[in-house]
C-alpha cells in the first residue's frame, strides 16, 4: 500500500512540476492565452532538460546514483527558477488554462463536465490494472531494477541480466526508464509498481489532456465539444484493438516508451502543427522545437517518427501559406532528433562505440 | 504495394475500422472549407508518396529493423480523427432524439462488428494477484532466491523462457544462464551445439542429458540455481547431478547447485 500511495504522490508531483515548467515556457513565449494544457508542454520541456543531464552521464558510463542526485539538484534549481520567473513576470495568473467558452450546448455542458472526467478516472484505473507483460515491458522493468541494484545504467541486459560489452544506444540514448527510476531510488518504490501504475497512469493522463486540447483546437474552444471528443476517443481506444494500433499501446503498453510515442509525443506534435496551421506564429514554432527536443527523452521511436511527421506537416503548412519558410522551420525543429539519429547510426555501424 | 497494404490491413484488422475511417474521412472532406479540403487531400497524397509505399517499407526493414515500420502508421491520428468525425456527425444532428439513437447505433455497430472481444490480447477486467501484477508463484520463487544470497550479489540461474521474463521484473540479482537469444535459437536458427542450447532443451522441452553431462554443463556455465517445471519430474536427474531441492511451488521447483 505504501508503494501505491507513494506512486500516486509521484504522479501528482510530476504533474505539478510539468505545470510549473509548462506555464513558465508559455509565458516566456508570450503564449499565455494559448488553449493548451500546461502539463503537456511541461512534460516535453522537462524531458528536454533531463536529456541534457542524462545523455552525457550515460555516455560517460556514470553511476546511477550520480544521475539521481544530479537530477534532484537540477530539478530543485529548475523549479525555483520557474517559480521566481512566474512571480516576477506579474500580470494575472497564467497558471491555469484560459477559460473555455461553454458553447451553446449549455445543458449538455453541465452533464459532460462531470461525466467525462469521471469516465476518464475509471478508464485510467481499468488501464493501470492490466496485467500485460511482454518482453519489451520486462526489458524496461529489468533495466530499472538493474539501475537500482547494480548502480549502473544499461551495463546489463534488462531481459536476462547478462553484462553487455558495450552500451546499446538503441535504448540508452533515451532517458525514459532512468527518469522514472529516480523516484523509485529515493522513495523505495518497486520498479514494477512504478511501471504498472505510475508510468501508465501519467501517460494516460497526458494522452487524455492532449486529446482534450485537440478538441479545443478543432471545435473553436468549445469545451462541451472537447469533452465529447475525449469521451469518443476513450470509447474508440477500448474497442479499436488491432495489431500495433495506438489503442493497443494505450490500453496495454503505456508503461513502455513506445506507448508514450504513439499516444503522447506524436499527438502533441500533430496538435502544435494543427495550431500553427490555424494560427501562424514564430512562437508556436519555438514551442514545437522544445517539444521535439524533449521527444527522444520520452521515446527513442520519436527519433525517426517526429521528423517524418514534421516534414509532412511543414510542407502542408508551406502550401497553405504559399511560402517556404515553414519548411525551414520544420527542418530546424527536426534537428535535435536528427542528431540522435546520427549518433544511433554511428553506433550501429560501430564507428562510435561506448565500451563497458 | 503488398508490404504496406498488408500492414494497413493488419492495422485496421477487420472491415469495421477501415470502413469507419473512410466514412469519417469523406465526411471531414465534405464538411471542410476549400482550404482544409485541399490540405487533407494533399496530406493524404504526401503520406502515400513519402511514407506508405513499398520502397520506404523495404528501406526501413533493411536499415533499422524489420518490425519498426508499423510505427509509421501512428503518424496518422486515426483514433482522434475517427472520434472527431463521429462527434462532428453527432453535433450536426440538431435534434436530441436523433442524436441519441445515432450514438447508440454507432456503439452497437462497433461492438457487433468486432470479433476479437474474447481474444486473450484484449484489455479485460482482471483481479490482480498482488500489487506487482506479477503471478504469486513468481514472487514466491523470487523470495526463495533473495533469501539465499546477500544483497548486491548476482546469481546465475537456469530458468524456463517464460520465467526469465517474469522473474527478472522483480529480482535483478538473477542473471540468466540461458539468455533469450539462446531460446530463440532453439527454434532452429542455429544448428551449432553449445552448452546453453543443451540446457534450454532440457528445461523447456524435457530432453534430458545424462547426470554426468548435466553436472559438467552446470559447472561450465557456473550455474547457481535451477528453476524447472514440476510437470517434467526432473528431480532425480538433478539430485544425481548434485543439486538440492529448495522449494516446490505449484508449477515450478527450485534447486540449488552444490
Amino acid at each position: 500500500m505504501y508503494e501505491l500511495i507513494m506512486t500516486m504522490g509521484v504522479i501528482l508531483l510530476y504533474m505539478l512540476v510539468f505545470k510549473l515548467i509548462g506555464t513558465s515556457v508559455l509565458v516566456l513565449l508570450g503564449q499565455k492565452k494559448l488553449c493548451i494544457h500546461r502539463e503537456t508542454v511541461g512534460f516535453f520541456v522537462y524531458f528536454a532538460i533531463f536529456q541534457a543531464v542524462y545523455v552525457p552521464m550515460v555516455l560517460l558510463r556514470a553511476r546511477f546514483h550520480l544521475l539521481a542526485y544530479g537530477w534532484l539538484l537540477a530539478l530543485v534549481i529548475l523549479v525555483l527558477v520557474c517559480a521566481v520567473y512566474l512571480v516576477t513576470s506579474g500580470g494575472r495568473s497564467p497558471f491555469f488554462m484560459p477559460k473555455a467558452e461553454a458553447g451553446t450546448d449549455g445543458r449538455l455542458f453541465v452533464f459532460v463536465r462531470w461525466a467525462v472526467p469521471a469516465c476518464c478516472a475509471l478508464f485510467i484505473v481499468f488501464l493501470v490494472l492490466q496485467q500485460y507483460l511482454g518482453w519489451d515491458t520486462a526489458f524496461y522493468m529489468g533495466n530499472m531494477n538493474e539501475a537500482i541494484y547494480t548502480d549502473t545504467m544499461y551495463f546489463y541486459n534488462g531481459n536476462d541480466g547478462t553484462l553487455m560489452n558495450r552500451l546499446d544506444l538503441r535504448y540508452a540514448l533515451s532517458g525514459f526508464s532512468m527518469q522514472f527510476t529516480i523516484p523509485c531510488y529515493f522513495l523505495s518504490i518497486s520498479p514494477t509498481v512504478m511501471c504498472y501504475y505510475g508510468i501508465r497512469g501519467l501517460g494516460a493522463i497526458l494522452a487524455i489532456l492532449i486529446v482534450y486540447d485537440f478538441g479545443m483546437a478543432l471545435f473553436e474552444k468549445n469545451a462541451t465539444h472537447a469533452y465529447l471528443l475525449t469521451a469518443a476517443f476513450l470509447a474508440i481506444n477500448l474497442l479499436f484493438f488491432s495489431y500495433s494500433s495506438t489503442s493497443l499501446f494505450f490500453m496495454r503498453r503505456m508503461n513502455e516508451a513506445k506507448g508514450y510515442c504513439a499516444n503522447v509525443v506524436l499527438p502533441m506534435v500533430a496538435l502544435i502543427l494543427l495550431l500553427i496551421y490555424k494560427k501562424r506564429g514564430r512562437h508556436l514554432w519555438a514551442l514545437l522545437f522544445l517539444i521535439c527536443l524533449g521527444s527522444v527523452g520520452a521515446s527513442m521511436s520519436s527519433m525517426m517518427l517526429v521528423p517524418a511527421l514534421l516534414g509532412l506537416g511543414s510542407v502542408l503548412i508551406a502550401v497553405k501559406e504559399h511560402r517556404l519558410r515553414p519548411v525551414f522551420y520544420g527542418i530546424v525543429c527536426a534537428l535535435p532528433n536528427l542528431c540522435y539519429v546520427a549518433l544511433y547510426i554511428l553506433n550501429l555501424k560501430k564507428v562510435l562505440v561506448f565500451k563497458i | 504495394m503488398t508490404g504496406t497494404i498488408d500492414l494497413l490491413i493488419k492495422y485496421f484488422q477487420g472491415p469495421q475500422w477501415l470502413v469507419l475511417f473512410i466514412v469519417v474521412y469523406i465526411y471531414t472532406l465534405i464538411r471542410a472549407e476549400k482550404e482544409g479540403r485541399i490540405t487533407i487531400i494533399a496530406g493524404t497524397a504526401l503520406f502515400f508518396v513519402c511514407i506508405y509505399n513499398d520502397l520506404i517499407y523495404s528501406l526501413m526493414s533493411k536499415v533499422v529493423e524489420s518490425g519498426v515500420y508499423y510505427r509509421f502508421i501512428w503518424i496518422i491520428p486515426v483514433t482522434v480523427w475517427i472520434a472527431y468525425g463521429l462527434v462532428r456527425m453527432f453535433l450536426d444532428l440538431k435534434k436530441w432524439w436523433i442524436r441519441l439513437p445515432f450514438a447508440v447505433a454507432v456503439l452497437a455497430c462497433l461492438f457487433v462488428m468486432d470479433h476479437t472481444w474474447l481474444e486473450p490480447d484484449r484489455a479485460t477486467f482482471q483481479r490482480p494477484e498482488n500489487i506487482n501484477l506479477i503471478p504469486g508463484e513468481v514472487m514466491a520463487i523470487s523470495d526463495v532466491l533473495t533469501d539465499e544470497h546477500p544483497y548486491g550479489e548476482k546469481i546465475r540461474c537456469v530458468l524456463p523462457l517464460g520465467m526469465t521474463m517474469q522473474l527478472r521484473c522483480v529480482d535483478p540479482s538473477v542473471e540468466c544462464v540461458i539468455p533469450r537469444r539462446d531460446y530463440l535459437k532453439m527454434t532452429g536458427q542455429s544448428k551449432k551445439p553449445y552448452k546453453q542450447k543443451e540446457l534450454a532443451f532440457m528445461i523447456e522441452k524435457n530432453e534430458r542429458p545424462d547426470a554426468d553431462r548435466l553436472k559438467e554443463l552446470l559447472e561450465e556455465t557456473e550455474t547457481d540455481y535451477i528453476v524447472a517445471y514440476s510437470d517434467y519430474f526432473q528431480g532425480e536427474l538433478f539430485s544425481q547431478a548434485g543439486c538440492e531441492l529448495l522449494k516446490k511451488t505449484g508449477a515450478y521447483e527450485v534447486y540449488r547447485v552444490k
